[in-house]
């Protein structure tokens, strides 16, 4: 797989993270063509120990990780970040009314 | 992977708690051809395992825990799970989905998990790495939902929990069952069902993989669904707001000010909520919008306390602000009363809780009744210790807690103004208007009367419908979406703002939604909007290998919805019993309603009279009205070593 994002430009924040997986998922279709998120090069684990927060969610990047920037793709909370070409996260804008409704 | 079907992992697990066994089967490929997965398998075994007659509450209901064909793919929302079982509060057919814990069910190795009999002492099962194991849950008994939760993390790490509270221990008839602590499976009575089998929880782990068919194209389309929820204009509203979202100005016309009307000023709520109450966005597995949300109280007497919500409509605001009507300057009251619910397992929406104002607010229970207890709005103090009385069944409370039928018998005279109808609570005299929304006979409205899922009001499958106020166009884009042959839109749509039949939109709405559930998915609008019928068709066909068409999927929804009205008709619904009690209606509402009916029963070629399925109907279909007895005779090998304490 070429590599297209440096490890160096990686980033991780933790705090944003929710749980939702999808880059576990990405990342074992892409290496190994299969949906099958304990063979992933990315894991996530749920936070532990006595002040646990069930919430809180902790992504890591395991050795195998060739920075392939798959899982990238498929973080729509910015807890996986290109430092060099953040993505663009969704933002509140004014809410209008669906056009659906005022269209003829 | 010619030849093997894909997407499914294949297997159902059969836990008989009496006899303490678990077996299992391979799941036929023929199901998966004729019931798509996840809600339409689980309806055929509930039709032929689920034994017509019994007692909801005996060893023979059975509870089937299922997770749909497109959990841990990377469909966009695919998490459901999905509990059916003969519902405690009216003998119907009872469903109940919520979004968490399919993936780890799948994951530890099945597709269906059917649980029948009881146990003598509590019990918990654990899913683990394809084997089923039914553990001791004596210490867990007794616990609230967060409590038991909490527990069972720690004993069976990177596990999956959902649990019952001890509403659902003595068997209050609308118990829920909770997932991680958050997840509501709110209707249907699920959790009386758990408690009547002494089960206390479900824990799941494990990481059986999901292979495909056709992998690569899999995923390419599911890659652009993805990018096409992401890019609805609402999605950072939802992330925001959560299920508010449906009050605001901008869900459709008027939403605010019907808001408005049933005394919760909106604007001031939502400023409340996003700026005091919101901590930080929680989300189901596989799902990149987020909009379940953990609430944490910055100020008051509750200061510091956090509170994970799967709902916030469903399960603080409508039954407490605007149901209970707790002034907002006691918000953090009404999301104590939430806390309550959940941690005590009992549903906010359709029990002894949604109703008892109305009661106490007509008069027919006064101070007396209640040893005291001011259920008057507003009253929020009275108000949780009803809550407390409801799940640890004791006072007035415990009293109410029971299916209508014996309220009513135990309150007469005072409750003769009020219909039973199908386990709901009706006042006799017409509310008019009171009770629509829009359009007189709205999808919404319609559905309530007419879905074969056992909840009456508060069960609807989703539509834009919900909102009125939509534009011809928009009706007509959207009937497109779920698969309506272009020769039937002019049939069903008028081309006007609203304008559509109810009775044969009605059926198209279910069969829609039936798929989405069979797959396992959210149906949501910004999940649904980007799953029109022909994209599920494809992603199916790639997915488990069998070639289908939209239409082949709609057939099969149509074979699911017919199975379950089977079922309801076997426990003696028919057209008489299932629409309002005769003299609720005006005549006008009645003539609308039952013009709807007879195009509804006709859309679906079932009996006019009866609202039973035609012969007909079944051999087009090709399903039989007898039991299929393979059902209960396939191929079950016993589950070794399936340890059992």
């Amino acid at each position: 797989m070429a590599q297209f994002v440096k490890e160096v430009d990686f980033e991780v924040n933790a705090d944003a993270c929710v749980g939702c997986n999808l880059c576990m998922m990405s990342c074992s279709f892409v290496k190994h063509r299969v949906y099958d998120q304990s063979i992933a090069y990315i894991t996530v684990t749920k936070d532990s120990g006595p002040d646990y927060r069930p919430e809180r969610f902790f992504p890591k990047f395991e050795e195998e990780c060739d920075s392939c920037g798959f899982c990238l793709e498929f973080c729509y909370f910015g807890a996986i970040v290109n430092k060099k070409r953040p993505k663009e996260l969704p933002e509140l804008g004014e809410p209008q009314m669906s056009k659906t409704y005022t269209e003829s | 992977m010619t030849g093997k079907l894909g997407a499914f992992v294949g297997k159902i697990a059969f836990v008989d708690l009496g006899a303490k066994t678990v077996e299992v089967a391979d799941l036929p490929r023929e199901w998966a051809e004729k019931y798509i997965g996840g809600q339409g398998i689980a309806t055929k075994l509930c039709y032929d395992l689920i034994p017509a007659g019994c007692d909801p509450y005996g060893p023979e209901n059975r509870i089937i825990m299922s997770a749909g064909t497109f959990i841990n793919t990377m469909v966009p929302g695919a998490s459901k799970l999905l509990l059916n079982t003969k519902g405690p509060l009216n003998n119907r057919y009872a469903t109940s989905s919520s979004g968490i814990f399919a993936d780890k069910l799948k994951a530890g190795g099945f597709d269906h998990v059917v649980i029948s009999g009881q146990s003598e002492t509590p019990v918990y099962l654990l899913v683990d790495h394809g084997q089923i194991s039914i553990k001791d849950a004596s210490h867990l008994w007794g616990l609230d939902t967060k409590l038991a939760t909490e527990q069972l993390w720690m004993e069976e790490p990177a596990s999956s929990v959902i649990t019952i509270g001890p509403a659902g221990e003595r068997m209050a008839p609308n118990a829920i069952v909770l997932g991680q602590g958050h997840s509501t499976s709110g209707s249907g009575g699920l959790g009386a069902i758990f408690g009547s089998k002494k089960l206390k929880a479900v824990v799941a782990r494990g990481n059986t993989p999901v292979e495909l068919a056709d992998v690569n194209r899999f995923h390419g389309l599911a890659a652009r669904t993805i990018r096409d929820v992401m890019n609805g204009p609402y999605v950072p509203w939802w992330r925001e707001l959560g299920t508010l979202v449906q009050l605001q100005d901008f869900a459709g016309p008027g939403a605010a000010e019907r808001t408005e009307k049933m005394g919760l000023k909106i604007h001031e709520w939502t400023d409340i909520y996003r700026h005091k109450v919101k901590d930080r966005s929680m989300t189901c597995p596989g799902c990149p919008v987020a909009c379940k949300q953990q609430i944490g109280l910055t100020e008051g007497e509750h200061a510091g306390k956090l509170l994970p919500m799967s709902c916030s409509l469903g399960t603080l605001t409508a039954p407490f602000l605007t149901g209970a009507g707790i002034p907002l300057e006691h918000y953090d009251e009404a999301i104590i009363c939430a806390e309550m619910c959940n941690r005590l397992g009992i549903s906010t929406l359709s029990d002894a809780i949604s109703w008892i104002h109305r009661l106490y607010e007509d008069g027919v229970f006064t101070k007396e009744d209640t040893d005291g207890l001011d259920l008057s709005k507003g009253n929020y103090k009275d108000l949780q210790e009803f809550i407390r009385q409801v799940a640890y069944g004791y006072g007035f409370g415990g009293e109410l807690a029971k299916p209508f039928e014996e309220v009513q018998e135990a309150y007469r005279p005072q409750l003769d103004r009020y219909y039973n109808w199908k386990g709901h609570v009706l006042r006799k005299e017409s509310e008019g208007e009171g009770r629509h929304w829009g359009k007189r006979w709205s999808v919404l409205f319609f559905s309530h009367v007419i879905d074969p899922r056992a909840d009456g009001p508060g069960t609807a499958y989703g539509s834009p419908t919900w909102m009125p106020g939509r534009s011809g166009k928009s009706l007509k884009r959207y009937g497109k979406s779920i698969g309506i042959p272009e020769e039937d839109i002019d049939r069903i749509f008028t081309g006007e703002t609203d304008g559509y039949d109810t009775g044969l939109l009605t059926h198209r709405v279910e069969l829609y939604n039936l798929i989405l559930y069979s797959l396992g998915t959210c149906q949501r609008s910004f999940i649904s909007k980007a799953l029109p019928t022909d994209r599920v068709a494809q992603l199916y066909s790639y997915g488990t290998g069998i070639e289908v068409s939209q239409e082949d999927l709609l057939e099969s929804a149509e074979r699911i919805i017919t199975l379950q009205r089977m079922f309801n008709a076997r426990e003696g619904y028919s057209r008489e019993r299932e629409v309002y009690p005769k003299g609720y209606l005006d005549d006008d509402e009645e003539r609308e309603l039952n013009a709807c009916v007879d195009a509804y029963y006709g859309a679906h070629g079932w009996d006019l009279e009866t609202g039973i399925p035609t012969d007909e109907t079944l051999e087009r279909l090709g399903i039989q009205r007898e039991v299929d007895p393979r059902t209960s005779q396939m191929g079950r090998q016993p589950l070794e070593p399936s340890s059992v304490s």
